[in-house]
């Protein structure tokens, strides 16, 4: 259950830190790290997988 | 079958009339290039979505089918296959490079440059307002800004040389290519003077450099070309961005009335122009698409600005609606190549916008839009001047 990043395949566009805030952030190597992993699927986190251009993001 | 490219015609705000005729055949058809080249001509959003996240579409111009390519030699492509920068090679070795780009370009890199983006446009207001009206936004704001974004993102030093030659680079017909080549011994003197450990681009890039992942002149290729990519398209996006927000004066006063619009407005700006337009891909492998199949060698075009007025993703795709949210269009494309700038090519359109609705309200046209001309052929389409005025006159 929960949000996650596979940051293999990120490619730091940051989409999904404006698209969830209180979600996901980057690290300082421009990837990206889930911050609240248990946050509720709402729209803001359904945007971002989205959003994504790698296909990075999954919420289960 | 259509021929590409297309003319454009010349209003700025309706699609190519060949791409809406090209949409019309499907949302992929063929199209004729030059020396009788005949490539996948993609328009329906979904497609063009899938394509760009496709691994088995190239980005690598030397491999045979790459659309404009047909006529090249050998040699040519030999020498090509040297410089070419990352955008221009497929995974894994595209990833090293743009590895060390991201840290730089993050969102939270970007926040940081706002300020120093911000004061850079109120200076430039300030220098419209205390000329007086009437202005041209062209060399105003829209060719020096996407300079000082530019020097701000690579920590340049003298400011005033490499922004000067920024601004000939993507203005000049003659002697912008002469500033290029200046550009590109700069930043390579610049670059070789960078310990790594800064959080600049050049720093970035050099960090890399140092721990060997990737040859210097891979790294100044990156660095020119993010140079390039950066400039032009941010240019044409303030010029017609602001020319489009004028022209529909109904979407201006939205956003005069409520300037924390202006970031959706960005967005819509963005499907609304796509400027810039059809992307170039060659299919490795055969791939299966919405009936059709794409063979392995075949090129691609991948038709932003069609995909962005696709009807079954965007309603009333050919009105500018600045409170839609448009967030999901393919201006900045999509997959891996997806524009490793555009969180700092928001800040910047988002930042001047913002300026001019809540500083010059009365902002208007001093000449009828279709008067503004386009400046035709393909790549990045743009104007040469946008004549306003405010106040009484
Ligand atoms: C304002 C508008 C901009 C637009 C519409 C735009 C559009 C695009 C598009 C469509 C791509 C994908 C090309 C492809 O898939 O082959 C791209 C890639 C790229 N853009 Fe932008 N861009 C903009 C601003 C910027 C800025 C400000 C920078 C840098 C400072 C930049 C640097 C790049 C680079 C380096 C790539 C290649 C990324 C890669 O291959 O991984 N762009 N851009
Ligand atoms: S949107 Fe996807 S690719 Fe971009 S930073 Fe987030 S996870 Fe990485």
């Amino acid at each position: 259950m929960g949000v996650s990043a596979n940051r293999e395949v990120c490619v730091g566009a940051g989409q999904c830190v404006l698209a969830a805030p209180e979600v996901f952030d980057q690290d300082d190597d421009g990837l990206v790290v889930v911050t609240a992993p248990d946050h509720p699927d709402d729209a803001a986190v359904r945007d971002a997988v989205h959003l994504c251009p790698a296909g990075a993001i999954s919420h289960a | 079958m259509p021929d590409f490219p297309m003319p454009r015609g010349t209003c700025p705000f309706r699609q190519h009339p060949g791409y809406a005729e090209a949409a019309a055949l499907g949302p992929l058809t063929k199209v004729s290039m030059a020396h009788g080249q005949i490539v996948w001509f993609v328009t329906g959003y979904a497609e063009t979505r899938a394509l760009f996240a496709d691994p088995r579409l190239s980005v690598d111009r030397t491999n045979p089918g790459y659309p404009g390519s047909a006529a090249a030699t050998p040699e040519q492509l030999e020498q090509l296959r040297e410089t070419q920068s990352f955008n221009q090679l497929d995974d894994p070795e595209h990833a090293a490079y743009r590895r060390l780009a991201i840290p730089s370009l993050t969102v939270r890199r970007v926040k940081s440059l706002r300020p120093a983006l911000q004061s850079a446009v109120d200076d430039i207001v300030d220098d419209l307002l205390a000329a007086g009206p009437p202005a041209d936004l062209v060399p105003a704001l829209a060719v020096p800004l996407p300079s000082i974004m530019l020097s701000l993102l690579y920590g340049i030093p003298d400011r005033q040389y490499f922004e000067q030659r920024v601004q000939q680079a993507a203005t000049d017909r003659r002697f912008g290519g002469r500033a290029l080549s200046e550009l590109s011994d700069y930043l390579d003197t610049l670059l070789r003077s960078r310990d790594g450990t800064g959080d600049d681009l050049l720093s970035g890039l050099m960090s890399g450099r140092r721990a060997d992942q990737v040859t210097q002149r891979r790294v100044l290729n990156l660095a020119l070309q993010t140079l390039v990519a950066g400039n032009e398209s941010t240019l044409s996006m303030l010029a017609m961005g602001a020319l489009s927000l004028l022209a529909h004066r109904d979407q201006w006063e939205a956003l005069v009335a409520d300037p924390g619009r202006v970031p959706a407005a960005v967005e819509e700006l963005l499907r609304y122009l796509s400027v810039a337009d059809s992307v170039p891909r060659v299919a490795l492998a055969d791939v299966e698409i919405t009936g059709e199949v794409i063979r392995a060698g075949d090129g691609v075009l991948l038709a932003t600005p069609a995909a962005n007025r696709d009807g079954n993703t965007f309603a009333n795709p050919d009105e500018l609606e600045v409170e839609r949210s448009a967030r999901h269009h393919v201006a900045f494309g999509y997959g891996v190549h997806q524009c490793v700038g555009q969180n700092l090519a928001r800040a910047t359109l988002e930042i001047a916008f913002g300026a001019l609705v809540t500083r010059i309200p009365d902002l208007r046209l001093a000449v009828p839009a279709d008067e503004v001309l386009i400046d035709g052929g393909v790549g990045v389409h743009r104007i040469t001047r946008l004549p306003v005025t405010w106040g009484g006159r």
